[in-house]
């Protein structure tokens, strides 16, 4: 009896050392609550960090013309007139206008036209190129139009800005009008006509900056011209005088 | 001497008091001046306004066909040009107009015009990209 109490005894005492010890194993995980709390702040510091930094940065695209440039680092004015500063690295690619596999920061030149693409710095206001294309940025003019050439294929537009500019007409170049009854149509140069609404797609001719080669016109017969452009006057033709006899009279020259 | 020194003074004195009579005679009226008032010359507000909504500036976009949307005014036309298309279309009555345009590789210049019935125009530019790559 006795020895069946003390079996039992032992018994219950070995199964309370094993649950305690079986506790002591379950506790072990959970022993170091701020090894884990310190484990998810460190998680959710570089979470916040990797998504701020995304939001600082973002893929961008600009067109400008070279002011000035180093090697890394090249200024442009874009096509909205601001300064810009793009940084070059390795890992930009560059392209020019020729396709040639050489190409880099060193054959781009002061005045040349970029296309950029790179990462965009909120902060710091800088775009980080990844890839340069030297472009021919096309020119588009809105006006009215002053003056016809027939004989030379040009016109001259004004814009609201009193900008004026003068246009040449290639054989490759396309005319449309357009009307609200009929849409856009094909239209030829003798469709165009003086204080007419107009729109230029070209760009700068190579041997005389001042001229435009249109690429595309877009002429606009139904709409009145722009009333803050002010046409210039048309000159009055000299008329010289007859005395009826048929002898003309000419201004005596002292 | 000592008449010549008052002569001197009473010289001094009435030329003094003519000098003084002399100015008092330019003092100007204040019930005479009428006010003048400036009305300054309104500048004319311009007819047409454009607002694009999309595309923003200078985004670069994974697709070539990309939507253009933004209002003006009910009655303008609205004129996109890139370098190799154009596109004119009509607005609805409210001014609310979207289409879509093609892009070319790289960076496209794109001019979108509204021009009023009037002949007033309201013009915005956008530079935006196209590339698939990624970086």
């Amino acid at each position: 009896m006795i020895m069946r109490s003390l079996i039992t005894f032992i018994t219950i005492i070995i199964f309370i050392t094993f649950i305690r010890t079986g506790v002591s194993y379950a506790a072990s995980p959970t022993a170091s609550p701020d090894k884990v709390q310190s484990q998810i702040d460190e998680l959710k510091d570089r979470i916040a960090s990797r998504v701020a930094e995304l939001k600082l940065v973002e893929k961008r695209g600009i067109i400008g013309t070279v002011t000035d440039i180093s090697n890394t680092q090249i200024t442009l004015t874009d096509v909205k007139g601001d300064t810009r500063f793009i940084d070059v690295d390795e890992l930009t690619k560059f392209e020019g206008a020729t396709r040639n596999d050489s190409f880099g920061i060193s054959d781009i030149k002061k005045g040349a036209a970029l296309g950029v693409l790179g990462l965009y710095n909120k902060q710091s206001r800088r775009l980080l190129a990844r890839g340069i294309d030297v472009i021919t940025v096309p020119q588009f003019i809105h006006g009215v139009v002053t003056s016809l050439d027939s004989e030379n294929f040009s016109l001259t537009v004004v814009s609201d800005k009193n900008d004026k500019a003068i246009v040449d007409i290639e054989a490759t170049t396309k005319t449309f009008s357009y009307t609200k009854v009929q849409g856009i149509t094909r239209a030829g140069f003798s469709k165009i006509k003086e204080s007419q609404n107009i729109t230029v797609v070209g760009f700068p001719d190579k041997q005389n900056k001042d001229r435009v080669v249109a690429s595309r016109i877009l002429i606009f017969p139904d709409i009145p011209k722009n009333p803050k452009i002010v046409l210039p006057e048309t000159p009055i033709p000299t008329i010289i005088l007859s005395t009826g006899s048929g002898k003309k009279l000419t201004p005596i020259v002292k | 001497m000592i008449l010549s020194a008052f002569a001197i003074v009473v010289g001094l004195l009435v030329a003094l008091s003519a000098f003084y009579l002399y100015q008092r005679t330019k003092q100007i009226d204040t019930q005479k001046i009428k006010p003048i008032s400036i009305v300054p010359t309104p500048t004319p507000k311009p007819s047409v306004f454009l607002k694009i909504d999309t595309p923003g500036d200078e985004k670069v976009f994974d697709k070539k066909i990309i939507s253009v949307s933004g209002k003006t005014v009910s009655g303008a036309i609205i004129v996109i040009l890139s370098e190799n298309s154009e596109e004119v279309l009509n607005p609805t009555g409210n001014g609310d107009f979207t289409t879509t345009i093609t892009l070319e590789n790289g960076e496209n210049l794109i001019q979108i015009t509204a021009i009023g019935p009037d002949g007033q125009d309201s013009t915005v530019e956008r530079t935006i990209t196209y590339s698939t790559e990624s970086f």
